[in-house]
C-alpha cells in the first residue's frame, strides 16, 4: 500500500522536477551590477540590473517609437555608470534617485532594457522629521 | 488625554502572554480553573487589541499627527474611507490589524467551541491560540507599534499622505479580505496542536479544523481576487496576476489550504491520510507567516514590498519553533496517527484526491523554489540568478491543467475501487466532448496545444459539474413537484457541501478559461494620438476627441476622451476617459484607467503622458497624447467565475449557521411549548 503513495509521489514529483528544470535553465536571469557589467565579470543575453537613476539623465521621446534613455549606476552611490535604453512609455515614478530593475542584454556600453519596473515609492517609509536630519548629518 | 489605543496594545498584549503561560500551565497540570483564566484573559486581549485598532482609526479620522505613523499615512485632504483604509496602508497599522485579527479569531472560535471555556481538548485549545494572539501583538509592541509618537516638539499641521495608488476602493477591502484569511489558519493550526498534545485524534478535530479551514479559505480567495482585480484597474498595465512574491506570498498559502479541505474529506470518509493532514494544516498556518516574513524582510526583492526591516527574522524564528512543535506533536502521537485504512487501487475517487494533493503541493514548492531562487541560486552557485513570470506560467501551467483533469473527474469516481466498465459509463460522453473542444482548438491554433487542452479541460468540468447536476435534480423531481429553481436551491442545501463544492468547481472552470484566453489572446499595444487623430489596435479604431485639465480633491488631473468603434464598419462601441493624475502634496503621480466590458473581451485604455515637445504641450487641443491599450478576452468571465467561487463558499459555510440558528430556535420553541 506505501508503494501506492511512493509510486504517485514519484511520478507527480519527477514531472514537477523537469518543468522546473527545463523552465529554470530557459529562463532564468543573472543578476549583475553595473560595476560587474562594467568591469566584463558579467555578460550574457539574460541579464538582471538592478541600479540607481543617475541625476537629469533621463531622455524621453514618445515619437516616432516611446523611447527612453537613461544612466544608473549602483546603489547607493557607485561611481561608473552605464547608459540604458527602453523602449516604451515612460513609467509615472521614473525619476532621478529612483531605484529600477532592469532585465535585458547589455551590449557593451549600452544597456538594452525590455523590461523596465521601478520599485514602488510606498516601499519607502516617509522618514521622521528628526530621523531625517540625524541621517543627513551621518551623510556628511 | 491619555493615549487610549496604545494603553489597549499593552493590555492586549499582557493578558495574551498570561494566557499562554496559564493554558500552557492548565493543560500540563490539568487544572481546568488555570485554563478557564487563560480563555478569559484571551478573549479580554481580543477585546483590547479592538480597542486599540479602532483608536488608531479615530487618530487617523481626526488627523492627530502626533503619532508618525499617522503623519507618514495620511493628509487633511483625503477622502475620509481612505482614512480607514490608511490603517493598514503601512506596515505598522498592517501588523496591529493582523494582531487583532488573530485574536478575534482566537476568542470566536473559544465561545464557539467551548461550553465550559478553556476545558476544550484537555485544556490544550486555549494556549495554541494564544501563541498566535501573542506572538503578533509582541511584533506589534516591539517592533512596529504605530502608536510611535512624532519626535519633534512641534506637531505638524498636516501628514505626507497615502500613495496614491493606495486610494482605491479595492484597498478597503481587500487587505482586510487577505488578512482574514491568512489569520483565519491560526484556529485550524490550533486545533491540530491541541490535538496533537492532548492525544485526542478523534475524527471530530478534523471536523473542527475543516469548518474553519473553509471559513478562511474563502476570505483568502476572496482577497487574493481583490488584490488582482486591484492591481488590474489601478496600475494599469493590463493585467491582474504578475506572479510578484507579494502575490506569491498570498497563493502558497491558499495551494496548501485548498490541497488540505480535500485531503480532509479523504480521512473523513475513509480513515487514510492522518499524518498527512496534521502537516498540511500545520504547514498552511506557517505559510501564511512566512508570507508575513517574505514580504517584510527584504529577502526577496519586490515591486511592492513593505519596507526593508529586520522584523521578518522574528518571523523566521517563529515558524522554526512552530515546526518544532508540530514534529514533536506528531512524535507524541505516531500511533494514533496510523491510516486506519487502504489505499486499495488507483482507480479511486481517494487516488483522484492524492494525485490532487500532490500537484497543489508540488504547485506550491514550484512558487516557493521560484520566490526563493535568488537565495537558493546564490548559495549553491555563488551567482545570484532570477526567475520571473515565464518561469512560474510554464511550470505551474501544466500542472493546473492536470489538476482541471482531476477536477473533472475525481468528484465521479467511486471510494475505493472503480472499474474501467463504470468509468467509461460515466466518462464516455464528457471526454468526448472535451476532446471535440480540444481537437477544434488545436486545428484552430496549432502553434498552442496548451491552450486547446486547457479549454478542452474545463468543458469537461463544466459538463460534469452539469451531469451531476440534472442528475440530483431529475431524483428530487421524482421525489416533489417544484419549479426548476426550486428544485436547485433545494438539492444544493440538502447537501451544501458536495453541491457548494461542485459550484467552486465550475467557478474554477470558468475562471480558468478567462485566464487561459487571456494569457494566451491578449494584443497590448503603445500608441501615439494626436487630438482628432484615429489609430486602429487589434478589432477596434480609437479617436482621441480632446484632452483635458481637471482639478479633482487633492490632485490635478489629465483627461482624454476616448471614442472607441468597430474598425470593420465604424460602427461605435463606447467612449473611455482614461485619466492621469498627479498629487501635488507627495508629488506622485497615478494613472487611472477606463475600461469598456462586454462579455467577449474589454477594453483597457491607459492614459501615459502628453508626447511631443514642451511647447506643443502647453496648448491641449493640439497636442498628442501616448496610451497603452490592450484588449482583454473573455475577461469579465474571471470576475464573474470569481463570483461564483464566493457563491459555492457561502453555501457552504452561511446555511449551516442560519440553520443550526433555526434548528436551536425551534427547539427552543418546541421546549416550551412543551411546558
Amino acid at each position: 500500500m506505501a508503494n501506492r503513495y511512493i509510486t504517485a509521489g514519484l511520478i507527480v514529483f519527477s514531472a514537477i522536477a523537469f518543468l522546473m528544470y527545463t523552465a529554470v535553465s530557459e529562463t532564468a536571469k543573472a543578476v549583475v551590477t553595473v560595476d560587474q557589467l562594467v568591469d566584463g565579470r558579467a555578460s550574457g543575453p539574460n541579464l538582471r540590473l538592478g541600479g540607481r537613476v543617475s541625476g537629469d539623465t533621463i531622455v524621453y521621446e514618445a515619437e516616432p517609437r516611446p523611447t527612453l534613455k537613461f544612466a544608473v549606476h549602483d546603489i547607493p552611490d557607485g561611481k561608473t555608470t552605464i547608459n540604458v535604453i527602453y523602449y516604451g512609455l515612460m513609467p509615472d515614478t521614473l525619476k532621478a534617485g529612483r531605484d529600477v530593475i532592469l532585465e535585458g542584454q547589455y551590449h557593451g556600453e549600452l544597456f538594452e532594457a525590455s523590461s523596465l519596473l521601478t520599485q514602488c515609492p510606498s516601499k519607502y517609509e516617509v522618514p521622521l522629521p528628526g530621523e531625517e536630519a540625524e541621517s543627513q548629518k551621518e551623510n556628511l | 488625554m491619555v493615549d487610549i489605543g496604545h494603553f489597549s496594545l499593552i493590555c492586549a498584549w499582557a493578558l495574551a502572554l498570561y494566557a499562554v503561560a496559564a493554558g500552557f500551565a492548565g493543560a500540563l497540570r490539568r487544572r481546568s480553573s488555570v485554563s478557564v483564566s487563560a480563555a478569559n484573559a484571551l478573549n479580554a486581549s481580543a477585546a483590547f487589541s479592538v480597542v486599540s485598532l479602532l483608536s488608531l482609526a479615530a487618530a487617523f479620522v481626526q488627523h492627530d499627527y502626533r503619532y508618525a505613523y499617522v503623519w507618514q499615512h495620511s493628509s487633511n485632504d483625503m477622502h475620509p474611507a481612505y482614512l480607514i483604509s490608511a490603517v493598514w496602508g503601512g506596515m505598522d497599522g498592517s501588523m496591529l490589524l493582523w494582531a487583532a485579527l488573530v485574536a478575534v479569531f482566537s476568542a470566536v472560535c473559544l465561545l464557539r467551541h467551548n461550553s465550559e471555556p478553556g476545558s476544550a481538548y484537555g485544556g490544550w485549545l486555549v494556549p495554541w491560540l494564544s501563541v498566535s494572539t501573542t506572538f503578533f501583538l509582541t511584533v506589534v509592541v516591539f517592533l512596529t507599534n504605530p502608536f510611535r509618537l512624532i519626535p519633534t516638539e512641534i506637531i505638524p499641521l498636516d501628514g505626507k499622505g497615502l500613495n496614491p495608488l493606495l486610494q482605491n476602493p479595492s484597498m478597503l477591502i481587500h487587505p482586510v479580505a487577505l488578512y482574514l484569511g491568512f489569520t483565519g489558519f491560526s484556529v485550524p493550526f490550533a486545533f491540530c496542536m491541541a490535538a496533537l498534545y492532548s492525544g485526542d485524534l478523534s475524527p471530530r478535530w478534523i471536523a473542527y479544523t475543516k469548518r474553519w479551514a473553509l471559513i478562511a479559505w474563502g476570505f483568502l480567495s476572496a482577497g487574493i481576487i481583490l488584490g488582482g482585480n486591484w492591481a488590474y484597474i489601478e496600475l494599469g498595465w493590463g493585467g491582474f496576476w504578475a506572479w510578484d512574491p507579494v502575490e506569491n506570498s498570498s497563493f502558497m498559502p491558499w495551494l496548501l489550504g485548498t490541497a488540505f479541505l480535500h485531503s480532509a474529506l479523504v480521512q473523513q470518509q475513509r480513515g487514510l491520510f492522518k499524518s498527512w493532514n496534521v502537516l498540511l494544516c500545520a504547514a498552511t498556518y506557517l505559510m501564511a507567516v512566512f508570507g508575513t516574513f517574505l514580504t517584510r524582510s527584504g529577502i526577496v526583492q519586490s515591486v511592492h514590498a513593505f519596507a526593508e526591516t529586520d522584523v521578518g527574522w522574528v518571523f523566521l524564528a517563529y515558524i522554526g519553533a512552530l515546526a518544532g512543535f508540530v514534529f514533536l506533536g506528531m512524535w507524541l502521537c505516531r500511533g494514533e496517527l496510523r491510516s486506519s485504512g487502504k489505499l486499495q487501487s488507483y482507480l479511486s475517487r481517494e487516488a483522484a484526491f492524492l494525485f490532487n494533493n500532490l500537484l497543489f503541493l508540488g504547485i506550491c514548492f514550484a512558487t516557493f523554489w521560484g520566490v526563493m531562487f535568488p537565495v537558493f541560486s546564490e548559495a549553491l552557485t555563488g551567482e545570484k540568478s532570477v526567475v520571473g513570470a515565464p518561469f512560474f506560467n510554464r511550470v505551474n501551467g501544466p500542472l493546473f491543467i492536470a489538476l482541471l483533469f482531476l477536477m473533472g473527474a475525481g468528484p465521479l469516481i467511486s471510494w475505493r475501487k472503480s472499474s474501467i466498465r463504470a468509468l467509461k459509463r460515466t466518462f464516455a460522453k464528457p471526454l468526448l466532448f472535451a476532446s471535440l473542444i480540444s481537437v477544434l482548438g488545436f486545428v484552430l491554433d496549432p502553434a498552442r496545444p496548451l491552450a486547446a487542452a486547457a479549454f478542452g479541460l474545463c468543458a469537461f468540468v463544466i459538463v460534469t459539474v452539469g451531469i451531476e447536476f440534472h442528475r440530483a435534480m431529475k431524483v428530487r423531481k421524482e421525489l416533489a413537484s417544484e419549479s426548476a429553481g426550486k428544485r436547485l436551491v433545494s438539492v444544493v442545501r440538502r447537501k451544501p457541501h458536495r453541491y457548494g463544492g461542485f459550484i467552486i468547481h465550475l467557478a474554477v472552470a470558468v475562471m480558468s478559461i478567462a485566464i487561459t484566453a487571456s494569457y494566451v489572446y491578449k494584443t497590448e499595444r503603445d500608441v501615439v494620438v494626436g487630438v482628432g487623430d484615429t489609430v486602429q489596435v487589434g478589432r477596434y479604431n480609437f479617436e482621441l476627441k480632446q484632452l483635458r485639465q481637471v482639478s479633482g480633491r487633492a490632485y490635478n488631473a489629465l483627461i482624454a476622451d476616448v471614442v472607441v468603434s468597430n474598425a470593420s464598419d465604424g460602427t461605435f462601441v463606447a467612449e473611455v476617459y482614461p485619466e492621469r493624475r498627479f498629487y501635488p502634496a507627495s508629488g506622485e503621480s497615478s494613472t487611472e484607467v477606463d475600461i469598456h466590458m462586454d462579455l467577449l473581451r474589454d477594453v483597457y485604455v491607459a492614459l501615459a503622458g502628453l508626447a511631443g515637445t514642451e511647447e506643443s504641450k502647453q496648448d491641449l487641443s493640439a497636442a498628442r497624447a501616448s496610451f497603452k491599450i490592450f484588449i482583454n478576452p473573455l475577461q469579465i468571465w474571471l470576475w464573474f467565475g470569481s463570483l461564483l467561487m464566493l457563491l459555492g463558499w457561502a453555501v457552504i459555510v452561511v446555511p449551516k449557521t442560519v440553520e443550526e440558528k433555526v434548528v436551536k430556535r425551534r427547539s427552543a420553541e418546541a421546549a416550551t411549548a412543551g411546558v
